[in-house]
Parts: structure tokens; C-alpha cells; sequence
């Protein structure tokens, strides 16, 4: 049983600065991904773990996983989590409203300046050229989980059911996946004889 | 003239009962907004819809701030944004409040361990469905490609951003 501390609790003694430095990132990060919440995954590890070291490579997944069976945007679930374990409630606050404003501000500029924003020519070029950048950005993001993933017989099952299912049953809610996975987790767990601990997990870095 | 309370609370409910992200609530508001209520029209939300996936930050704020901005003006949209966040918020604060035993418990660990094979088909999946769903042709592919391995090769050197508005740039000059 690995007894890693998933979060490091700074909050409730956060300095200002720190808070204002959350609001700021996830301000960045709003701002500068386009293509919804899995787009900016990427930014947010780069930041979170590699630039700050607020969090391990596996606590900065298990958010992303947890984000993904809570309800709401990723982004948002994202920002208020890493906001209250870095910086508290106020923390948390500063971090959902960084990450927010950008998009708010920028519908409110479009909707009131430019209504045939979307109909414009070169918006498409140059938004379908962001997309193949998104693209790359996204699968960086499965080639480091993938490697990053205690690969075990039940793993590979689940990660290839989920595979199968994604790509030959339309209309999925992720929901069901994610709670399945993680049943059969628990399950695994519980079927599993006494005294054999799992190997501890890999400590790439 | 449709009331900023019942505004607030079609984003609210929205933004309670759906799970994976934002793209998950694009049929819901649909459902809601266009068939239910009658307040947006077809044309009009499915343009809502693409702007959303074409400006920064989550399609579920940006489609929230303009219903409600199209709806109700500029409060309006305060009123819908505030009410499809606060529910993830809420939820999120309670979980970090108590998550002090997350890996420290086993079946936590355990269920963690069970989801997150499925984490990387979900992303596998997004990789295939946004490039399907965006990449007007196959270069595009390779680009995407390349830019992949320049990401894996100078990995944080690269700033991020810069790629993406380097492929925007990409974008205006090869696709037709």
C-alpha cells in the first residue's frame, strides 16, 4: 500500500502572493487554450508540476481523474481543486475565477463587436491550424500517462474495454466509464489475497 | 422577459448533472434551451456552439456567458457563468475539504488505480475525435505530427502557447 501524501496542505496559511500567483496562472491558462478544458491539460502540468512544484506528476493525474467524476467543466474542477490545495478557500476562488474571466470576457467582446466573428475565413484557417496544434498538445498528454501508467493485466482490460466502447458505442456518457473503472478497481482491491501488497509505484520523475 | 433566477437556475442544474467536462453539456443545454424553453433557436445556438470551441477557455463558460449575455445583457451573463461554475466549485471544495486521506485509503487508491487506464482512453479518444472533427486535411495530420515530436524532443522549452499561435499562423496559410 503506498502511503504517499496525495496533496500538500499549504492552505489556510497561504501567503497573498501565492494566491495572487494561482489567480494569475489559471488566468494564463484561460486564456491562452483554445479548444475546451482537455486542451489545457497540458498548460496546467507544465505550470503545476514542472514549472511550481505544487504537485507530483501522480497527484497532478489523480485530479485530473477526480475532475472528470465530479460535475462541470474540467478547467474549472481543475482550478478550484489545485486553488484550495495551494492557497485555500480564497485560493480556490482566485484560481475558478482566473481561469473563468478570460472566457467570459471574450464571448461578451465577440457577442457585442464582432457577431460574424465565426464566419470570417481566416478565423477558420487559423482556428483549424490551432486545432492541429490542440491535437499534439492532447496526445503528449496520453503518451506521458500512457508511460506514466502501472501497466497490469486488469489496466490494460480496462483501459482497452474503454477503448472499445468509445470508439463502437456512440453517445457514452465518460461518466460511466470513469465509475466503471473504477469499481473494478475496488473490485480488484477486494478479491485480492491478503499480504500481497502491490508493488510500489514507479518513481519516474 | 425571462427572470436572471431562472436563468441562473437552467445553468446551475446544467452545470450539477454533467460529468466529464464541458463538451458533455452541449446536448443537455440543447435539450434546454432550445426545445424545453424555446429560448435560444436552433441556428442560433449551434453558432454559439462554434464560437465556443473557438475562443479561449471552457466551451461551458463561453456558451453559458452568451445565452445569458444574448438573453439578459451583460448581468445576464455574470448571472449564467456564475451559475454553471458554481456547482463544479461547490463539489470540488467539498472533495478538497475531506481529501486529506485520498491515497492514504485504500479503496480511494484502489478506485484512482481503476479509473485511470480509463482517463487515457477518454484522451485517446478526444486526440481521435478532435483531429477527425478539425483537421481539414491530411497534412494537417503531419503537422500534427510534427508538432507532437517537437513538443516530446524540447519539451519545457517550448512555450506552449506560442505553439498553438504558430500553428494558427500554419492554419492561414495552408488550409483552403
Amino acid at each position: 500500500m503506498e502511503q504517499k501524501k496525495l496533496i500538500t496542505y499549504t492552505a489556510g496559511h497561504a501567503p497573498v502572493r501565492k494566491q495572487l500567483l494561482l489567480f494569475w496562472i489559471f488566468f494564463i491558462i484561460g486564456a491562452f487554450t483554445i479548444g475546451g478544458g482537455y486542451a489545457m491539460i497540458l498548460m496546467m502540468k507544465r505550470y503545476l508540476v514542472e514549472q511550481y512544484h505544487w504537485l507530483k506528476d501522480e497527484e497532478f493525474y489523480d485530479m485530473l481523474g477526480i475532475s472528470q467524476v465530479t460535475p462541470g467543466p474540467i478547467a474549472v474542477n481543475m482550478a478550484t481543486f489545485v486553488g484550495y490545495t495551494q492557497g485555500g478557500v480564497l485560493g480556490s476562488v482566485l484560481a475558478t475565477l482566473g481561469v473563468s474571466i478570460p472566457a467570459v470576457a471574450v464571448i461578451i467582446v465577440i457577442a457585442v463587436f464582432f457577431p460574424g466573428f465565426k464566419d470570417n475565413v481566416w478565423v477558420q484557417r487559423f482556428f483549424a491550424g490551432v486545432i492541429v496544434g490542440v491535437v499534439a498538445q492532447i496526445a503528449t498528454i496520453v503518451l506521458d500517462l500512457g508511460k506514466r501508467q502501472k501497466w497490469t493485466i486488469v489496466s490494460i482490460v480496462i483501459c482497452a474495454t474503454s477503448l472499445g466502447i468509445l470508439f463502437f458505442v456512440h453517445q457514452v456518457s465518460p461518466i460511466w466509464l470513469i465509475l466503471g473503472g473504477g469499481l473494478v478497481g475496488i473490485a480488484v482491491e477486494a478479491f485480492k489475497p491478503h499480504g500481497t501488497a502491490p508493488a510500489a509505484g514507479k518513481s519516474a520523475s | 422577459m425571462i427572470s436572471f433566477l431562472a436563468l441562473f437556475g437552467v445553468f446551475f442544474k446544467i452545470g450539477m448533472f454533467t460529468f466529464g467536462g464541458g463538451q458533455a453539456m452541449i446536448p443537455l443545454l440543447q435539450k434546454d434551451l432550445v426545445v424545453n424553453l424555446a429560448w435560444v433557436p436552433m441556428k442560433e445556438f449551434l453558432d454559439f456552439v462554434a464560437i465556443s470551441e473557438i475562443t479561449p477557455g471552457p466551451v461551458a463558460i463561453n456558451m453559458a456567458t452568451f445565452v445569458g449575455y444574448k438573453l439578459r445583457g451583460l448581468t445576464g451573463a455574470l448571472v449564467t457563468s456564475l451559475g454553471v461554475i458554481l456547482p463544479s466549485f461547490i463539489t470540488i471544495l467539498i472533495i478538497a475539504t475531506v481529501a486529506h486521506t485520498f491515497r492514504t485509503n485504500r479503496w480511494v487508491s484502489a478506485f484512482l488505480d481503476g479509473l485511470q487506464p480509463v482517463v487515457l482512453a477518454l484522451l485517446t479518444y478526444a486526440v481521435y475525435s478532435i483531429a477527425r472533427g478539425g483537421i481539414p486535411a491530411w497534412w494537417g495530420y503531419v503537422a500534427s505530427l510534427g508538432i507532437l515530436l517537437l513538443i516530446l524532443k524540447y519539451g519545457k522549452k517550448l512555450n506552449l502557447f506560442l505553439v498553438l499561435l504558430a500553428a494558427g499562423g500554419l492554419g492561414l496559410l495552408i488550409f483552403r
